[in-house]
């Protein structure tokens, strides 16, 4: 058991949590509108250094580094509408830049399962949510429907009177095609030349590259989810969903 | 019928807030699945008052362990066995794949994430009942190389009580509405359910109490568990436990109608 609050105190709380669980939403409203460039504007710390954004296989450190990341998100889905564009010029064709900005890839990310923890000392704050999502991209072989479990894991904090990211970290157990089976090996769809550019398209490379979670496979060991956060008094105290 | 008692502000922070802890109770849970902490699950998350664990419930489709020591001998006893022997079936076809504690669960993914709360807290404010439905999948690795990874959607209704130290899961029900392996169409499975082979119901055994609580022929008409309506205080009839059970006039094949059958 944690301190005990007085009711003021448990209202203001209720309203943070909730302020973070609509962050969360918002996050993943940004993704499905293709809207990854807001984001850090929008949703990241401005006054705390060691930002981290990590994946998988690897960690964006800093505000540049990060803001860099989204920035190749813009892109990508850029050039998706683009070869979308000519690959279908009757429907397409005649959309502006700005018209044709967001048209392909579909990223659904919803969040359950928030376990939100406040500090006592109110500065900052550490959220974990599953996330059974999908992610409908266009790569190389054009559109393919994808399965995304995993986990968003975030620290929070309390800067201007709003709660900002200064960790993120978004890891997937499965990551496979739709209606196959993630234990059993992926059966890729044949490449399609009118999308190769995809294949050629690079994100920035990662400050940290390692593997921080290994995908779902018959031969991976137990796996643990990020940690839970538990009640704690400052962050200096408690563990930190960021990557060194 | 809504609940009708007044509240002090106080009193009705006191409830939000109990309601909030109730979910992340909940969502913890989710989390230790993954993990593979059922004993944590049940040490840490369960209840510990003697009384209350005297009459806790874990029920499933086919019946309900009742009893703390019951239900951890089904949950991490039997299910520790069952592990270590899939590791040595594994280790067999494979030897690369050393029979070591640290391989214990390898190429396992359970994942029962919640959604769809539905919270009633007793008027009372001692006792509360939930109701979640879970997109559920688990994977277990075979010998041959592959992982069996099997869908399991389910509702999960729980009888939660709040003890010294905060609020603790009492009575469970998971109730599986279908098993289906990943990549195949599920409407090409048999309509009438093979309780023989069926891996929950294999991996679930012989519970204290085994009858039929939730048949899945013929989707929900058994409405079991029941949403949890309004109610003032805890009692047997309102109970996730076995004893809450009731049965359904119109049962399964017997009744020979439904709401999917003619």
């Amino acid at each position: 058991m944690g301190k005990t609050y007085s009711t003021e105190e448990l209202v203001s709380r209720w309203e943070d949590q909730r302020y973070m669980k609509n962050l969360m939403g918002k996050y993943a409203n940004c993704m499905i509108l293709n809207r990854e460039h807001e984001i850090f504007d929008r949703f990241w710390s401005k006054k705390t250094e060691n930002l981290c954004l990590s994946f998988n296989d690897g960690a964006y450190k800093g505000a540049e580094a990060i803001r860099a990341y989204y920035e190749a998100e813009y892109r990508r889905n850029d050039l998706v509408a683009h070869l979308l564009q000519k690959r279908f010029p009757e429907k397409l064709g005649s959309l502006s830049d700005e018209e044709l900005y967001g048209i392909g890839p579909f990223k659904v990310k919803p969040m359950s399962c928030p376990i939100i923890e406040i500090a006592e000392d109110h500065q900052t704050a550490k959220g974990l949510w599953y996330c059974q999502g999908a992610y409908n991209k266009v790569e190389g072989c054009g559109p393919v429907a994808r399965w995304t479990w995993g986990y968003f894991a975030v620290d929070f904090t309390y800067e201007d009177d709003a709660w900002k990211i200064f960790n993120l970290m978004y890891v997937n157990d499965v990551d496979c095609i739709c209606g196959q089976s993630w234990g059993k090996e992926e059966k890729p769809y044949p490449p399609l030349p009118e999308f190769q550019p995809l294949e050629e398209f690079k994100y920035p490379e990662y400050s940290v590259k390692k593997t921080i979670r290994p995908l779902y496979a018959p031969d991976r060991v137990l796996t643990k989810a990020p940690e839970i956060p538990v009640p704690y008094r400052t962050f200096a105290e408690t563990f930190s969903y960021g990557i060194s | 019928m809504a609940n009708s008692r007044q509240y002090t502000d106080e009193e009705l922070i006191q409830r939000v807030w109990d309601v909030e802890e109730i979910k992340k109770l909940i969502h913890k849970r989710v989390i230790y699945i993954t993990n593979e902490m059922r004993k944590e699950e049940l040490n840490d998350l369960w209840v510990q008052d003697p009384n209350h664990q005297k009459t806790a419930s874990f029920g499933r489709n086919t019946g309900y362990y009742t009893g703390m020591d019951a239900i951890r001998d089904y949950y991490v006893v039997h299910h520790q066995k069952e592990r270590e022997e899939q590791l040595k079936q594994l280790h067999a076809a494979n030897p690369a794949i050393a029979d070591v504690p640290q391989n214990l669960h390898i190429g396992c993914l359970s994942s029962h994430p919640v959604s769809t709360g539905l919270v009633e807290l007793a008027g009372d404010g001692k006792t509360a009942k939930g109701l979640w439905y879970a997109i559920a999948q688990e994977t277990e690795a075979q010998p041959d190389g592959t992982g069996k990874a099997l869908w399991m959607p389910e509702k999960i209704a729980v009888d939660f009580v709040k003890e010294e130290d905060g609020w603790k899961i009492w009575h469970i029900v998971v109730s599986t509405d279908l098993v289906s392996e990943a990549g195949e169409d599920y409407s090409e499975q048999e309509v009438y359910h093979n309780y023989e082979t069926n891996p929950v119901d294999v991996e679930f055994g012989t519970p204290t109490i085994a009858k039929l609580i939730h048949n899945t022929d013929f989707n929900w008409w058994d409405n079991y568990p029941p949403m949890p309506e309004a109610y003032e205080t805890f009692s047997d009839a309102v109970s996730y436990g076995p004893e809450g059970y009731v049965r359904p006039a119109l049962y399964g094949l017997d009744s020979k109608e439904g709401r999917n059958f003619r």
